[in-house]
């Protein structure tokens, strides 16, 4: 198989893929139907990034055969695709309590950690069952994560920093350990079949090996991830100073 | 009594000092006699290096005197002026009275002052550090630095530390809660943001170096094994640890130059500054971007492509927000009636020589040119070109920018202009030519060269550049003293700056301000000169009213455990490293190891949380709580005697810290937190006596203290699960 192959044939149609790809449109269509069509363009983003995970094959390559894409089908689902919907639909008012924010941070960074338990992380890169509870689990908790930031009720920008900051720590120790740890975090990764053509072109292909896989994985989830919290960071930081710039006289 | 404050000494004012201004000034004049130090070492080299083969310097001399001279500059120079200026201004600035804890701030200048003499010490005791200001492993180790210098060097380090961590303390609960009616956190000058930023960075970066010089030492003192590879240990991981601080060190550095030449570029332009909020959040920016990217220091190191390639991406990211603020600054002067005073100068040339050396480290961003030119005289350039040509620079222009209102005197121009020129001139033949020199291959950190071609002259160049530098402190120093006698009176305001600082009179009184001018903007005298036209007709900064005034000790508990955080990771961090390189007799000590009996002192240690909780429950209510509290004393003094057993224990089976690497990291590590165990029993007796003796604040301090025994506790069970559960 070669890497032009692997693009075009490699699609993860599978029925529960499937079956998700049609309840995600369904639920893009409903929501723009309910909340008015100005939250169509960011909806449909957020939509076609989803479909783009769930159904490309960084879907299929997720699924136990590339640890890295697995991990940027993990910032896709918890950091992106939430993001897009809670700058569409913000939500009520009435979900700004402090409890609410920790529930926001516990479960962005939770989901991260929990997902990365060996076990667990091995049986979502086998089982497709549980890798679709893991998606819908990680959109959920993307959303909490992002409303305290991005909702109708926003935390003060300090507390937006700290927040965020926070959440960069906790990433950036979960994808030191990732990077830097000899074992592997998810075995089903490294146990992946050498006779499957996706791995042969992986590793004799493109020649990366799943020490490699692992090491940029880790990475992945350190800096990008923090690189997304920075920049909310400082878009919190500009939209505090912005509307002080109009005239007033 | 007093007599003494009828007629205090001239040394008995200036060393029982409360006052931020006379602090400040003992930090720039303690910074101005190692500066001394320093730049006689950096002459030593410049003789040493200006002709090929030279005999002058011992290589062991050259070692000492090139550690010293980087350690000087960094901690000793750099470092406590840029905290000097902050000290003196950021209160004024804010219109406050003083810093939030005077006498914590009293506390960090004399460990400065002292932890100083401390590394100079070592020249006395058998040689100094010589292992370079990085004091990279395994060059660190005994058998290799036999002196006690690295030793010296530690121990001051760490007094240092701990002074910055209370300095950024202090800063930050200044900012947060002393700021004047109407000095909102929009409305703060940019310098008072800078170092309030800064003031974070140094919080959080300094722990990760106390951290690992403690290792250091233990390796050194107790024969341990975190960084010598000869014994298990890991240099790679001291590199790791060092640059972690490291990086965000050098942010620490530059942060506070730009905010002096944020205040200076605007005064001299005559115009307000260009897009002040692009440079208050890029400053944010660099600050978060600072903790990520420390691993381009070592690219040298082998880490492997797709680390190589991720730091570099993330390196040159950082260069963006750096450049927003150098185009703000242009576009400041952009149309300005620019007044070329000797401050000007300096901050105009700081833009050039910060770009050139901005531009020599986005080029050690890209990994193949690291690889060519690291630990050559390149690095060496670029190095002198951000703290020297960036760096000082701003200082320099701060020095003439605000010295009349520290003494009440104007420096002289006539001497400023000759000070200003020699510097330039001096700088860049001193710094420029090694550029070239580091190009053609030669070494940094090398005690000769041979007569290689081109070599002696362009090292005679950069020694000639040196004696001019020299010259130019000289003209400096005789103009701070002559101008401090003879200067012009300066008047309150002979800049016709906009800050509040300017709102005093030169120098200000004890208590700052008489009256406060009413502050409705970012340039409240430009205000209060211009009633006709006031910034906020053309920038709406808010109301007056916003931020709440936080709680002072609870913010300050919180900023404490922020940067005791840390300092845990860094030992937790260690302690995971070193447990996957497992040796036989790791296994052993972690197989002598009884979570059951230590689960049991564990949930003894989170009870002890619950009765302090209870003790602040029941003080809220009117009760007194003191029963709740002695409780959680005997708690916390139970889980320690449980500690004791379990040390006395593997003792006794002949696991000490220097066995194996998994006892080297476990002792340190739970060593530590019974330390501050026992810190947190000594802070919740204090409590316990204020509260019984009905002193004021002792509720207050409580409030701070359970803060802390909360994440003592915390920590606790965060070791618990990694050090016993661990499968």
């Amino acid at each position: 198989m070669t890497t032009q192959e692997l693009i075009i044939t490699a699609w993860h149609l599978t029925p529960i893929s499937i079956a998700t790809a049609v309840l995600g449109t369904l639920a893009t269509a409903f929501a723009i139907w309910k909340k008015g069509r100005s939250t169509a363009p960011k909806l449909i983003a957020a939509l076609c990034i989803f479909l783009f995970t769930i159904i490309s094959p960084l879907g299929t390559l997720s699924e136990g055969y590339l640890f890295s894409a697995h991990m940027i089908h993990h910032l896709l689902l918890l950091l992106i695709v939430p993001l897009f919907v809670v700058i569409a639909i913000p939500g009520g008012k009435n979900l700004h309590t402090k409890p609410w924010r920790a529930i926001g941070w516990i479960s962005g960074v939770g989901a991260m950690w929990l997902w990365h338990e060996p076990s667990l992380c091995s049986l979502a890169a086998v089982s497709p069952a549980m890798q679709a509870t893991q998606t819908i689990t990680l959109l959920i908790a993307g959303y909490l994560f992002w409303r305290p930031i991005m909702g109708t009720t926003r935390l003060h920008p300090a507390g937006a920093l700290l927040y965020l900051f926070s959440a960069c720590t906790a990433c950036t120790l979960l994808g030191i350990y990732v990077a830097f740890v000899p074992i592997s975090v998810c075995p089903a990764f490294a146990a992946a079949s050498q006779s499957s053509p996706i791995i042969i072109l992986i590793r004799d292909g493109w020649g990366f090996s799943a020490a490699a896989d692992q090491q940029v994985g880790g990475l992945l989830m350190w800096i990008p991830a923090c690189l997304i919290y920075f920049t909310a960071i400082l878009a919190r930081f500009l939209s505090w100073h912005e509307p002080q710039n109009t005239v007033s006289k | 009594m007093d007599a003494l404050t009828q007629s205090p000494s001239f040394l008995y004012r200036w060393t029982a000092t409360l006052d931020h201004k006379k602090i400040g000034i003992l930090y720039l004049w303690t910074s101005l006699f190692f500066f001394g130090i320093g730049g006689m070492e950096a002459m030593l080299i410049r003789i040493q290096l200006a002709v090929p083969g030279n005999t002058l310097l011992s290589p062991e001399a050259y070692n000492q005197i090139f550690t010293m001279h980087g350690t000087t500059m960094i901690f000793l120079v750099v470092m406590p002026v840029l905290i000097g200026f902050a000290n003196y201004f950021v209160p004024l600035m804010i219109g406050a009275r003083d810093m939030a804890f005077p006498r914590l701030n009293a506390m960090s200048y004399w460990l400065f002052l002292f932890g100083g003499l401390l590394l100079h010490f070592s020249f006395f005791a058998g040689g100094a550090p010589a292992a370079g200001w990085f004091s990279y492993a395994p060059l660190t180790d005994t058998s290799f630095s036999s002196s006690q210098g690295v030793d010296y060097w530690v121990l001051s380090l760490l007094v240092l530390g701990i002074g910055s961590v209370s300095t950024g303390i202090n800063i930050i609960v200044t900012v947060l809660t002393l700021r004047a009616e109407g000095m909102t956190m929009r409305r703060l000058p940019l310098f008072a943001w800078m170092f309030f930023i800064n003031a974070f960075l140094i919080v959080l970066a300094m722990p990760v170096l106390n951290a690992s010089i403690v290792m250091l030492l233990i390796d050194r003192q107790l024969d341990a094994h975190f960084f010598f590879p000869s014994k298990g240990g890991s240099a790679v991981v001291w590199q790791h640890f060092f640059w972690m601080f490291g990086h965000p060190e050098v942010y620490i550095m530059a942060l506070p130059a730009f905010g002096m030449i944020s205040e200076i570029i605007p005064v001299f332009s005559r115009k307000p500054i260009f897009g002040y909020t692009f440079i208050a959040g890029s400053t944010v920016a660099i600050a978060l971007l600072s903790f990520g990217v420390w691993a381009h220091h070592m690219f040298a190191t082998g880490l492997g492509t797709s680390f190589n390639v991720v730091f570099a991406f993330g390196s040159m990211l950082i260069a963006i927000p750096t450049g927003i603020k150098i185009f703000n600054w242009i576009a400041t002067m952009w149309g300005g009636s620019i007044r070329f005073c000797t401050s000007m100068c300096f901050a105009t040339a700081f833009l050039v020589e910060f770009v050139i050396g901005g531009l020599s480290g986005v080029m050690f961003a890209v990994v193949p040119i690291d690889w060519q030119v690291t630990d050559s005289y390149f690095v060496v350039a670029h190095i002198h070109y951000v703290l020297f040509g960036g760096t000082l620079f701003a200082v320099f222009g701060a020095l003439y920018y605000w010295f009349p209102k520290m003494s009440g005197r104007m420096l002289s121009e006539k001497l400023g202009k000759w000070h200003f020129w020699l510097t330039v001139i001096g700088f860049n033949m001193t710094f420029l030519v090694q550029h070239v020199l580091g190009l053609i291959g030669m070494p940094r950190r090398v005690y000769t060269y041979a007569d290689n071609p081109g070599w002696a002259l362009l090292n005679q160049i950069s020694t000639l550049g040196a004696f001019l530098m020299f010259a130019s402190a000289i003209v400096l120093i005789w103009n701070l003293f002559r101008s401090l006698k003879y200067g012009k009176p300066a008047g309150d305001n002979p800049w016709q700056a906009w800050t509040l600082e300017w709102a005093t009179s030169s120098p200000p009184p004890p208590e700052n301000f008489l009256r406060l001018p009413p502050i409705n903007g970012r340039r409240p005298l430009w205000d209060l000169a211009n009633p006709d036209r006031p910034d906020s007709n053309f920038i709406n900064t808010g109301t007056s009213e916003e931020s709440p005034r936080l709680a002072k000790p609870r913010l300050t508990a919180a900023l404490f455990i922020a940067s005791e955080t840390i300092f845990f990771i860094a030992l937790i961090v260690a302690f995971l490293v070193f447990t996957f390189k497992k040796d036989t007799a790791g296994e052993f000590a972690q197989s002598s190891l009884d979570p059951m009996r230590t689960g049991i002192f564990t949930a003894i240690l989170v009870l002890s949380s619950f009765t302090l909780w209870l003790a602040e429950r029941g003080m809220k209510r009117g009760a007194s709580g003191k029963g709740w509290l002695a409780a959680t004393i005997v708690l916390g003094a139970i889980f320690l005697g449980g500690q004791a057993v379990e040390y006395i224990g593997l003792l006794n089976n002949e696991v000490t810290i220097n066995s194996s690497l998994f006892a080297t990291s476990f002792f340190t590590l739970t060593g530590f937190h019974a330390f501050h165990v026992f810190l947190g029993l000594v802070a919740l007796g204090v409590c316990g006596f204020l509260l019984i003796r009905k002193k004021p604040g002792g509720h207050a301090a409580l409030g701070g203290v359970s803060l802390y025994w909360h994440f003592v506790d915390i920590v606790w069970l965060v070791v618990f699960a990694i050090v016993y559960l661990k499968p």
